[in-house]
């Protein structure tokens, strides 16, 4: 039996296959939406639990449960955004890990990371699936509704903006040097 | 800057691991079945009746009075209060201690003593419970206020009920015996029933009494959980109920009862025993038996849908019930 339908009623077994099969892409994809894990728990658990609501828009017919789920955690994520009082502080706490012997390795994480971050939403998404979970452009289009031109294009404006901003960080010979202000 | 540059650089930000907590949390939160109906009557009346039934064919292990649990401690040096948490008729407890629970303890705060405690119907997501507190007016006299459940405290998504019945501020102190009700229906009744003496509580003389003093929870070694504000929890059998989990509940004696395995030993003042192949250890304050060093016996369920974690002890699985001494 489908895994939905069998958890839509009230197959625990089935729910939690469904969330082993496709948590993985769906934090990350959190995570790298929101800058944070603790967010990123939230939204996918909600994600999931969405599944077996009555309101629930899934459609089998129409799209493949991971894409559905894609864009489930998209809505959390901008839900999360705009009731956040301090929205411009967003990208200010991205979780980085940075050991000290990794100093320079971990600036640029933070940078990177802060980049993404400050990519208007509808490139950061595209870009995330794009770049980060390799989601072919058709699925990302019935992710984000929107056509597979409209994706390629912003998957494009990402990554110029991208470019500008690490220009500065870019690998050097002697590995990776900041060597102008931006 | 050309196109593998910026991937490389893309992929510098790593994402870290999904953390294990979140498949359980979102295990706890899986709906529960909807309730069954039959013959007209309402679940908790089905579940008594079942586990009544059960309880014969295991042997008449369940205690039979009608205390889900208890907690007691000093409001001051002349004053100590016990609270037992009662359900009428009988049958009607199988199915409360079936259900969550929670209580804050009390905190001294503006001259007054303040807490709140209600019980957690996972089927209706409704919350049975009040808000009181004891305002200090001389030595050893307290007004003693019930309010409506304060929405802050709750654990879980889901309305409060509406007080049981209301009750005018009293005042008490040592000697004063009084109730407050979390629920009624009919002839259905929970209700805490405090008691007010001068000297501390005394322990019943039952050897087969397990006495959680302040309780913290090790797991392999870590810790996992502190007493939640449970000054004691005790009974026939005290429960570990773990949000993630399931409920662990402890007895010395078992009486026949095949669910429950030997798993470990209580000695002064911890209890460890092992369970889904990890180590646990509750350590106490106080010795947690009467009697010595003693076998323990565990029961694992794994079927229920927590909403909080805590420490709980009565005459069968129970509500986790306590309160801090200041």
């Amino acid at each position: 039996m489908n895994l939905v339908k069998a958890a839509r009623k009230g197959g625990e077994d089935a729910f939690l296959r469904l969330f082993d099969e496709h948590r993985l892409p769906l934090f990350r994809f959190a995570f790298r939406l929101t800058g944070s894990a603790a967010d990123a728990e939230d939204i996918v658990q909600e994600s999931f639990l969405g599944l077996l609501r009555a309101e629930c828009l899934y459609d089998p017919r129409r799209a493949s449960v991971r894409s559905y789920l894609f864009g489930a955690v998209r809505n959390q994520a901008l839900k999360r955004q705009r009731h956040r009082e301090k929205a411009d502080d967003a990208a200010g706490s991205v979780d980085c890990r940075s050991p000290e012997t990794e100093a320079m390795h971990a600036e640029l994480e933070d940078t990177v990371a802060r980049a993404v971050m400050r990519l208007p939403e509808n490139q950061r998404a595209v870009l995330i699936l794009a770049h980060y979970e390799q989601i072919p452009l058709a699925e990302i289009a019935q992710v984000m509704e929107i056509e597979v031109g409209a994706v390629k294009s912003r998957l494009q404006r990402a990554r110029a903006s991208l470019k500008e901003v690490l220009a500065a960080y870019a690998p050097r010979k002697d590995g990776y040097e900041r060597y102008g202000a931006r | 800057m050309n196109d593998t540059e910026l991937d490389d650089m893309l992929n510098t930000w790593k994402a870290p691991e999904a953390p294990a907590s979140m498949r359980a949390g979102l295990q706890s939160r899986f709906p529960a079945k909807r309730p069954l109906r039959l013959l007209g009557l309402r679940p908790p009346w089905i579940l008594a009746f079942a586990a009544a039934a059960g309880a014969l064919a295991v042997g008449a292990t369940l205690v039979q009075d009608e205390t889900l649990g208890s907690d007691s401690g000093p409001w001051d040096a002349g004053t100590h209060m016990q609270r037992t948490r009662i359900v009428h008729p009988f049958l009607a407890k199988f199915a409360w201690s079936n259900m969550g629970g929670l209580s804050t303890g009390w905190q001294w705060q503006g001259g007054k003593f303040a807490g709140s405690v209600y019980m957690f119907d996972k089927s209706s997501r409704v919350h049975y419970g009040y808000t009181w507190n004891a305002e200090l007016l001389a030595a050893g006299q307290y007004r003693f206020t019930v309010l409506p459940l304060d929405p802050s405290v709750l654990r879980e998504e889901g309305p409060v009920a509406p007080l049981a019945r209301p009750l005018s501020p009293a005042i008490v102190g040592p000697g004063s015996r009084f109730e407050v009700d979390l629920y009624t229906s009919g002839n259905e009744r929970v209700f805490d029933r405090y008691e007010l003496s001068g000297q501390p509580v005394p322990k019943p003389d039952n050897p087969d009494l397990i006495t959680l003093t302040n309780p913290q929870l090790y797991i392999n070694g870590a810790f996992a959980l502190d007493s939640g504000g449970v000054a004691e929890a005790r009974g026939d059998r005290v429960f570990v109920q773990l949000r993630n989990r399931g409920e662990y509940a402890l007895t010395l004696d078992p009486r026949g009862d095949t669910r429950f395995p030997l798993a470990g030993t209580a000695k002064g003042n911890t209890i460890e025993f092992q369970a889904d192949g990890d180590e646990f250890r509750i350590a106490c304050t106080s010795p947690v038996t009467s009697s010595g060093d003693r076998a323990v016996y565990l029961y694992v369920r794994k079927d229920v849908n927590l909403g909080s974690s805590g420490f709980g002890g009565g005459g069968g699985p129970g509500p986790v019930v306590g309160g801090k001494p200041q």
